[in-house]
């Protein structure tokens, strides 16, 4: 037993158990405070419905970058260099556009998921990618840059938009 | 499938998406009024209520996480996709 323990009225040691009980109260409320501000602020994710563009892009070499180039000119936001890596030019576009962000997605994904296969650090397999933008705006809200990875059969799925000029272009 | 289909999936994305905020709110809300309302002498319960946050917390980050996926995926694959809500387990939990 501690000289604590032994000094302690019964009386304090009700009221000691009594002011835990009260912080516990009181942080409960503070994390449903928390939370419901988390919720309330929350990027509404389901209302990525309105499409702002499509393209689709040859992927021989460089392809991370003439996706995102091709993604950023439909946006009508500044081009990637082509030196930069994906993981990096997906920063860039976070912090060129400000109001554009990325669906969870990274490029390294989204190449993955076309089926193609990296070898020796270059995308060798010249297939077809859909990069499709949708547009969450809603009283000013954000954008958001969707990458989706073309499967091989994708672009003959979705054949209705020629590929963009300047998606050509940058192809 | 075509764009009105992904469009109209977008669009039953948004309204789970809403309806599954929206019954976090009323349950946060919800937990806020109990905890409130106990006295602090009710001290079993008020730990017991201090337990239903934490897992109505957990459940929230768990079914973000959910939506994110979602959303990160080519909607056309949207049928495959097996991960439930867990705002499902709390809703039926308190309906029973």
């Amino acid at each position: 037993m501690s000289a604590t323990e032994i000094t302690e009225s019964p009386a304090e040691y009700l009221e000691e158990g009594k002011e835990s009980i009260r912080a516990l109260k009181a942080n409960a409320l503070g994390k449903i405070e928390d939370s419901l501000n988390f919720i309330r602020g929350k990027e509404p994710v389901g209302e990525q419905v309105k499409e702002l563009g499509k393209a689709y892009v040859d992927l021989p070499i460089g392809t991370s970058a003439r996706l995102l180039k091709a993604g950023y000119e439909l946006l009508g936001a500044h081009p990637v260099e082509a030196s930069k890596t994906a993981s990096e030019a997906l920063g860039r576009a976070l912090k060129d556009v400000g109001r554009i962000c990325l669906a969870p997605m990274t490029m390294g994904v989204a190449i993955a998921r076309s089926g193609l296969e990296k070898t020796r650090g270059v995308v060798s397999v010249p297939k077809k990618a859909t990069l499709r933008i949708f547009d969450t705006a809603r009283n000013g809200g954000h954008k958001i840059l969707n990458l989706l990875g073309g499967s091989p059969g994708t672009a003959s799925q979705a054949p209705d938009l020629p590929p963009p000029p300047r998606a050509q272009a940058s192809a | 499938m075509d764009n009105q289909d992904l469009h109209n999936i977008a669009m039953e994305l948004q309204v789970l998406y809403k309806t599954t905020m929206d019954l976090y709110q009323e349950y946060f809300n919800t937990l806020e009024v109990a905890i409130k309302n106990t006295p602090l002498e009710e001290e079993e319960k008020i730990r017991e209520l201090n337990d239903l946050i934490d897992e109505a917390q957990e459940a929230l980050n768990a079914d973000l996480v959910t939506f994110a996926k979602v959303v990160s995926q080519d909607l056309r694959n949207l049928e495959e996709f097996q991960d439930k809500l867990q705002i499902e387990d709390i809703y039926k939990k308190l309906n029973n």
